[in-house]
């Protein structure tokens, strides 16, 4: 029984059902448990296979709940976030943030370098007026984009070690929107792990998802990705590794003014795509970072990059039919059947 | 017309008197019963077989108001020993998909009239376990899974079916039933969360209607057992059945932007469950209900079945008046179609007066579209109600009865505490936001935006309730 699925996954009374029920399966072996929970706006689902289901389910509750508390960290919705609290306190005074928060900050400066700054989280001050557009508001004028711009840079983001940051620009702010998610999958993955959870599949909304190991009997997950035009198939079989997709906004009003909550920080306006970007890599914060950075490159400089990384595959999926595709690591297959279940 | 005249004939055109709502029946099934005063309700709905007849007079010897739940073919028989052992009623679960099949209909009907003072209830038909649902989907082959961009969390709820419900019976609150959704075995033997439990009570009461809540027989052995763990879970559930219990529920009626026409329920399932996804808020009139009086304080009508020759007058008369009128795949002719139109890939429009008339050509095939064009059509500053930062809240609204106050019901299905931001057509100088768990609120602080009040509720975790009223009503 649980009233906050954010504390502690089930309480008291499951705790004392589950020693029953742990005597009733322990000749059982590999029982599926699966949970969802909503967070970082959508649902977080873990499906883990273990001999026994209450260790699963234990685990699980302390993977969501670690979740949880990655969100109110990281959320820029939430005003008492620690992100929140240096978007409006780190403006070239050099703060004091959590261990969690110097880490993925750290991380996005990597990305942002690979790039040359197409991925950059310091897009806060565009991301928050363009999606007031997606709300029904008003675009921003041209001046506004060049206003704010001067509030962005990932250059700008000076992290003095071991935990602090410092925004050298007095309207940056941080948006963490295109990683944090991947950073919480492969923080799930560590707490189940912690457990000995050995074959799990971890679902971040759909966008980001992390296997660990393989169902039973089988040699990996096999994981449909998104296409937009429902007859290339793409498919891929994780094991250890994970994958992402990125994709534009559609505007509901099938205008050609730029739309979306994917911003250009070079542009400073929504990336025009007709591409959905997936991604497989080695781990879910690296993965989620890639999609968005290639949906903004697109498939020429995509490519470019994807060689010089190892392990990294990605696809491109045009609205139009065409796709394309470079390879590092896993393989990802075209026309797979969009019903088979592994 | 709009928001001007909405305060003043919303009180007039009052739908019904408010019937008793909220009442919550436990499903039970297991031998051991907990006293009445424990469990904090006294309705008990017992499975029909020839076996629970002992269980049932067991249960009302312990105080409880025991219900047998039939199906229609066992319904005669369990009338009859239902009558003869004092039971207080029978529940006919329905067996099609739709609500209220004819045949189900009349032997109710026909069981009212031999067993007068029995009461016999239908629940219409079987709803969902109201919840966020996840992208994967779980067989016994395995899981599937696919990657796409993030999608935005999905709810199942039970608003398109109440609604429906409402409309065929006017004068009795809907009544609820659901089967849990439990889907690995651990989570099936063990049974759902209390939070579960708590937002299937919050769901129906938020909506008025009445719930039959399946207790898992491992929280009925629990109970009956006297465990304390068990016990103290079901003390603060008992909070989430007081706080929607008739007796504390303002007695507002409820009110909405949209009225769809149907009389088919399938036909608009999947264009209300969307609409209700998208807290837009509608009511459902049958087609010989249509006119102009009942459409009067609404912004938008979709027409899914044919009204007769005065409904469809009534129709013209309200696009006449500024409304909307969407027509779904009607064959014939209308008192519209002298006018002049436009031609849209979707159909034709025609200009009446102040408002419009839409024929779209084809059935609804993408709901979601479909939604999203009714979102259009109202306009972003049409909708009596529009939330933000609230992707797992559903709303309804309700205006108390010759006066300008409302009230606001939240539900949220992702049991986690959110802080949502609400903006209500109406100008309120006072806002007061109360929840199951934490009572009433210090401070809503409401600002006024032109005709609308905007404000931001602190914490909603599963249910609650706002009270807008105006200095000049508090003062009355």
């Amino acid at each position: 029984m649980r009233w906050n699925r954010g504390c502690t996954g089930r309480t008291i009374l499951q705790f004392l059902l589950l020693g029953v029920a742990q005597t009733q399966v322990s000749a059982q072996t590999n029982q599926l448990v699966y949970r969802k929970e909503y967070a970082m706006g959508t649902v977080f689902e873990i499906a883990a296979y273990n001999s026994s289901p209450s260790l699963a389910s234990r685990a699980i509750g302390k993977a969501f709940a670690e979740v949880i508390r990655l969100d109110h960290m990281m959320s820029d919705y939430d005003p008492g976030s620690d992100l929140s609290r240096i978007n409006s306190t780190a403006h070239y005074r050099a703060e004091l943030v959590p261990a969690d928060l110097y880490r993925i900050i750290q991380q996005s400066l990597v990305y942002s370098k690979l790039s040359t700054g197409k991925f950059d989280i310091t897009v806060g001050p565009l991301s928050r007026v363009w999606k007031e557009e997606i709300r029904g508001g008003n675009a921003p004028s041209a001046e506004q984009i060049k206003e704010l711009q001067k509030c962005i840079g990932w250059q700008k983001v000076v992290l003095v070690p071991p935990d602090r940051v410092e925004l050298r620009s007095s309207c940056m702010a941080l948006d963490l929107g295109a990683i944090g998610k991947g950073y919480a999958v492969d923080q799930v993955v560590a707490v189940l792990r912690s457990f000995g959870i050995k074959n799990a599949l971890i679902n971040a909304g759909g966008s980001t998802i992390y296997a660990m190991g393989a169902p039973p009997g089988l040699p990996a997950w096999l994981v449909h990705l998104h296409d937009p035009t429902r007859k290339r198939g793409p498919a891929v079989s994780l094991r250890d590794n994970s994958v992402s997709t990125s994709e534009q906004t559609r505007n509901p009003q099938a205008g050609s003014a730029p739309f979306g909550h994917i911003i250009d920080p070079v542009k400073g306006i929504p990336v025009t795509t007709p591409y959905s970007v997936s991604v497989v890599a080695d781990s879910a914060t690296e993965s989620d970072a890639l999609s968005t950075t290639l949906l903004l490159m697109g498939p020429e400089r995509g490519r470019a990059l994807v060689r010089n990384l190892p392990n990294v595959s990605a696809v491109w999926i045009s609205s139009h039919g065409s796709s394309e595709m470079v390879s590092h690591g896993p393989r990802i297959s075209l026309n797979h059947p969009a019903d088979s279940i592994h | 017309m709009r928001s001007h005249r909405v305060v003043l004939l919303s009180a007039l055109l009052l739908i019904v008197a408010a019937p008793a709502w909220g009442r919550v029946f436990l499903q039970w099934t297991e031998p051991g019963i907990p006293l009445v005063t424990q469990i904090g309700v006294r309705d008990l709905v017992v499975p029909w077989n020839p076996g629970s007849v002992g269980l049932m007079n067991a249960a009302r010897n312990l105080g409880y108001r025991v219900f047998a739940g039939v199906r229609p073919t066992d319904a005669a028989t369990a009338a009859s020993v239902a009558a003869s052992n004092g039971l207080a009623g029978i529940i006919v679960e329905s067996e099609s998909g739709a609500p209220w099949s004819n045949a189900t209909r009349e032997l109710i009907e026909k069981l009212r009239r031999t067993y007068p003072k029995l009461v016999v209830l239908e629940p219409g038909s079987q709803g969902k376990q109201p919840q966020i649902r996840g992208n994967m989907v779980v067989s016994k082959d395995g899981v599937l899974v696919v990657s796409s961009p993030t999608e935005q969390p999905w709810i199942d709820s039970n608003v398109a079916l109440a609604r429906f419900v409402s409309a065929l019976q006017p004068n009795e609150p809907p009544l609820l039933s659901f089967s849990w959704d439990l889907i690995d075995p651990l989570e099936r033997r063990l049974g759902p969360q209390a939070a579960d439990y708590a937002l299937a009570v919050a769901e129906a009461g938020a909506m008025r209607a009445d719930l039959i809540l399946p207790v898992h027989p491992n929280l009925q052995k629990a109970l009956a057992d006297g465990n304390q763990a068990a016990r103290r879970e079901w003390e603060r559930l008992k909070t989430y059945m007081h706080f929607y219990s008739a007796g504390n529920m303002p007695a507002g009626h409820p009110c909405a932007d949209i009225a769809v026409v149907a009389d088919n329920y399938d036909e608009a399932y999947e264009a209300m469950n969307l609409m209700a996804r998208h807290n837009i808020l509608f009511t459902v009139l049958r087609p010989s209900d249509v006119t102009l009086q009942r459409l009067m304080h609404l912004q938008m009508a979709i027409v899914f079945s044919r009204p007769e020759e005065q409904g469809l007058r009534a129709l013209q008369a309200f696009a006449s008046q500024a409304g909307t009128v969407v027509l779904v795949r009607l064959q014939g002719r209308f008192p519209w179609g002298v006018l002049s139109s436009t031609k849209t890939e979707a159909g034709k429009t025609y200009n009446v007066d102040r408002g419009r008339v839409v024929e779209l050509s084809e059935p609804v095939a993408d709901p979601e579209a479909f939604a999203e064009l009714v979102r259009n059509l109202l306009g972003s500053r049409g909708s009596l109600v529009r939330l933000w930062n609230a992707l797992t809240v559903l709303v309804f609204a309700f205006r108390e009865p010759h006066t300008n106050s409302m009230e606001l019901e939240l539900v949220n299905y992702a049991q986690q505490p959110q802080r949502v931001q609400v903006r209500v057509k109406g100008v309120f100088s006072k806002v007061r936001y109360e929840t199951p768990e934490h009572g009433n609120y210090s401070e809503v602080r409401p600002e006024n935006n032109g005709e609308y009040t905007e404000f931001v509720l602190p914490d909603l975790q599963i249910g609650g309730r706002v009270y807008l009223s105006s200095e000049k009503e508090k003062n009355k």
